[in-house]
């Protein structure tokens, strides 16, 4: 059972034992897949670079490669008419996130949807929606019905901590929560 | 000072320098790694594991390292009252658990996440906010384990939640996050 080791000092080293062990700066270009637990050490897990999104009046298709495990920051909408779509998911795992990077309260409406239009990709569990302006309850929890919502609108929106995280190719769960002065129209719906 | 560099077209090469670099469209690790430094993912970003959709039978679920932990887990719309989730005991600081809400309209049943060991041996510390989404004045309020005996939360009719659990050490958890239900969280002991 050779346990193979590697320093900056000796190279590539092959003894007795068993595990791979590299001492060194490791730089992986392309995609790393680990089948078990990642243990991250002392420099802890730094996040991918976040990306600024486009915020002209229309719709802009999010990719897997540029904006997937990463935190997408949604900047103050041109008009009403602003759609994100999430590419449909290849396997379980896949994770999308969202902030908002508003310096003030935006005054459109944003809409994260699937690309699928027949819920045949669709979002399952719920956000907290946080009304700003209100004296009363100010707090509600927001649904996706888990069969047909590919939808998410947000109005007004102030702030954001939203997670889309792939069960299958066709559910997606949702988590966060989104502040805004217009409660009544953050919502799930079907495209 | 040999450097090792893998390209798909190459191999394995040792080079004069320092460093490891692997050029690849996919590497692969099988099993468990552990980084000493930091880890600092490129333009794919970092993806998640795929989730857990955990079973919601009135009894008790012994979640483990291997499949829970490092996951999200989803609680959906449990069954009774009588639904609780426990937590490994922790091998070693830095083991997580994470838990959002899968259903699609308000719990009506409570759900426990309690630790292995009972009677304060591992115990929760840290603070969660509670969003009261019955209440018709103030909504939220910061609920907070005593430190020293915790090593229960429950959570009645829960709508929304995002809750998180490192271990600091082999006996304590530190909890952070929120969550949403109509009746106020707590921690407590276990009785």
């Amino acid at each position: 059972m050779p346990k193979t080791t590697h320093s900056d000092e000796k190279g590539l080293v092959t003894e007795a034992g068993g595990g791979t062990e590299l001492t060194s700066a490791v730089t992986v270009t392309g995609a790393l897949a680990v089948t078990g637990p990642l243990y991250p050490g002392a420099g802890g897990l730094m996040a991918a670079t976040p990306i600024v999104l486009d915020n002209a009046d229309e719709t802009t298709a999010l990719t897997y490669a540029a904006n997937a495990g990463r935190t997408n920051i949604i900047p103050a909408a041109a008009g009403n008419s602003k759609v994100y779509t999430i590419p449909t998911p290849t396997a379980a795992g896949e994770y999308y996130h969202f902030i908002s990077g508003n310096k003030v309260a935006d005054n459109n409406v944003i809409h994260i949807k699937t690309v699928t239009t027949d819920g045949s990709v669709h979002f399952n569990g719920s956000i907290m929606q946080h009304d700003t302006d209100q004296t009363g309850a100010t707090s509600i929890a927001i649904f996706a019905n888990g069969s047909s919502n590919d939808v998410l609108q947000m109005d007004d929106l102030e702030a954001c901590d939203l997670h889309f995280l792939s069960a299958s190719t066709t559910d997606w769960y949702v988590w966060g929560w989104v502040s805004s002065v217009h409660d009544a129209a953050t919502a799930f719906g079907n495209s | 000072m040999p450097k090792i560099v893998y390209t798909e077209e190459q191999g394995l090469v040792q080079k004069p320098g320092g460093g490891i670099s692997i050029t690849s469209s996919a590497a692969e690790f099988t099993g468990e790694l552990s980084v000493v430094g930091a880890i600092s993912p490129g333009a794919g970003g970092i993806m998640k594991p795929a989730p857990v959709i955990l079973a919601v039978t009135g009894q008790d679920h012994d979640l483990t390292l291997a499949a829970n932990g490092g996951r999200t887990n989803v609680i959906g719309n449990c069954a009774d009252d009588n639904v609780v989730y426990i937590l490994p005991d922790p091998l070693a600081a830095g083991e997580y658990y994470h838990f959002v809400s899968g259903v699609s309209a308000a719990d009506d049943q409570k759900f426990h996440i309690t630790t292995k060991t009972a009677a304060a041996g591992v115990l929760f510390k840290g603070s969660v906010t509670h969003h009261d989404i019955g209440e018709t004045a103030q909504t939220s309020t910061a609920v907070i384990a005593n430190g020293s005996s915790n090593d229960f939360f429950e959570l009645d009719n829960h709508a929304a939640m995002s809750l998180h659990f490192l271990s600091l050490s082999t006996s304590v958890w530190y909890v952070w996050g929120w969550c949403a239900s109509d009746t106020a969280c707590t921690f407590a002991d276990t009785e």
